[in-house]
């Protein structure tokens, strides 16, 4: 463990001994370190943004309740994303079969910023809502949050291994997705420094 | 899938910009398919990379405002929790006392006296129904035994006759005398009480009133050593002043 990380960790016990107190800015300061990881993690899993506003206050209730249970020896992003997965996965099994994966996606500021890019992105989030739950999982822990393997399997609870096997299969599953909707055609339209492949020398 | 490209996907998703191996782009030229891979893979990359950090509506302030008062909520719901167990406890416990400080039934005092009466006189049924010669002079004295509050008479029906008493007191051997004696007479008493005629005794059965008072003798003293050693245990009841 270096030392910056050491000094994160006592800062996060520090943070938390202040929160079990009461301390409304000690609250304050832990809400705002951890919630845009939260929301996002809620935002790409249940791919709603009410819902996901709904579960990551959710979250930060039973992240609050439970605070002195957290193992203070580990670090507590894990177990605050933990908390927010399990959370994403109940609230998914109890919302409506019917109910898309991208259905409240279209928030208005999305809307005025819509482009290309925001239609890939959509493309990209439909094809998500297609993976299994656990290939879902990894996939957006570590492309979108860019954690680390072994974080990742911390708050999954299993081995790296399977942590990268879930992440192989979960991008082989989103290209063969993107290919049938017609990402490699629009290639060259919309990521110009792509080189064109039919140029390139045959060994 | 064409397996040359498949290690080459991911590794293009974990670096993105990495330019592909002369080895790769050499098999793209002649492989259509993994060059359609390696084209959506590198798109792929491109919008993972532009992928807009979600930017959450609610305020950590909010939030954390929320928290508190659902940390005070809890807070005052123990409290409240912990008041009514506290009262549970209590009046579960004011009724365990009370319970044992509760008097028990009142059980009466009731005092034991001790009436002598007039002496039954075996003579008068012997006058009755034998000959002088066969009287029988010993005189039984007739104690009852009571409960009876003091000042209380004591009535026939629940006074106990110190004899019958103190027929408990006997040895076995001397109380299967008595037995075997009753049942010498019972069936003499039974005829008598089962008839409203005047039958004396000597018509029913004939009674050897020699065997009886041979029977008598005995009985009388045991009865009376027995009332003596009744007495000697309950010394204080035999000093009782008539009621």
């Amino acid at each position: 463990m270096d030392m910056a990380q050491n000094t994160a960790w006592q800062d996060e016990r520090a943070l938390v001994r202040a929160c079990l107190k009461g301390d409304p800015q000690a609250t304050q300061r832990l809400v705002a370190r951890f919630q845009r990881d939260v929301y996002a993690v809620c935002l790409r899993l249940l791919g709603h943004v009410h819902d996901a506003e709904d579960v990551t206050q959710e979250v930060f209730l039973r992240v609050f309740r439970s605070l002195h249970c957290w193992d203070k020896s580990r670090p507590l992003r894990p177990w605050i994303l933990a908390i927010a997965v399990n959370r994403c996965r109940t609230w998914l099994r109890q919302r409506p079969q019917n109910s898309s994966l991208h259905d409240g996606l279209h928030d208005p500021q999305a809307q005025r910023n819509a482009d290309d890019l925001w239609e890939l992105q959509e493309t990209l989030q439909e094809a998500l809502g297609k993976l299994r739950e656990e290939h879902r999982l990894v996939f957006v822990l570590y492309h979108d949050r860019h954690l680390p393997y072994e974080e990742i399997a911390d708050i999954l609870g299993r081995p790296v291994g399977t942590i990268k096997t879930w992440l192989h299969r979960a991008r082989s599953e989103l290209l063969d997705y993107l290919r049938q909707h017609g990402w490699s055609e629009e290639l060259r339209t919309y990521v110009p420094s792509v080189p064109d492949l039919d140029t390139q020398p045959s060994g | 899938m064409c397996r040359v490209f498949r290690t080459w996907t991911h590794n293009l998703l974990d670096n993105p910009w990495a330019e592909p191996p002369e080895a790769l782009s050499q098999h793209m030229a002649i492989c259509d398919e993994c060059r359609a891979r390696w084209a959506v893979a590198r798109r792929l990359a491109e919008v993972l990379q532009a992928w807009p950090e979600p930017e959450p509506a609610a305020s950590p302030r909010s939030i954390a405002e929320r928290v508190l008062a659902d940390r005070r909520e809890r807070q005052q719901a123990r409290m409240r929790n912990m008041l009514a167990a506290s009262l549970v406890l209590a009046v579960l416990a004011w009724f365990g006392l009370s319970a044992l400080q509760e008097p028990q039934p009142e059980v009466p005092s009731y005092r034991v006296a001790i009436q002598l009466t007039p002496t039954i006189t075996s003579t008068e049924v012997a006058t009755a129904n034998q000959p002088s010669t066969n009287k029988l002079e010993h005189r039984l004295p007739d104690v009852r035994i009571a409960q009876a509050q003091p000042g209380e008479a004591i009535s026939d029906s629940t006074a106990y006759s110190v004899q019958e008493l103190a027929y408990w007191f006997m040895p076995e051997s001397v109380r299967r005398s008595v037995e075997d004696m009753v049942e010498v007479v019972s069936p003499v008493i039974t005829s008598d009480s089962a008839s409203d005629t005047a039958v004396s005794l000597s018509d029913v059965v004939p009674v050897n009133w020699g065997n009886i008072e041979q029977l008598w003798h005995p009985l009388r003293d045991v009865s009376q050593n027995s009332l003596r050693l009744f007495r000697s245990i309950v010394p204080t009841w035999s000093q009782e002043p008539n009621s």
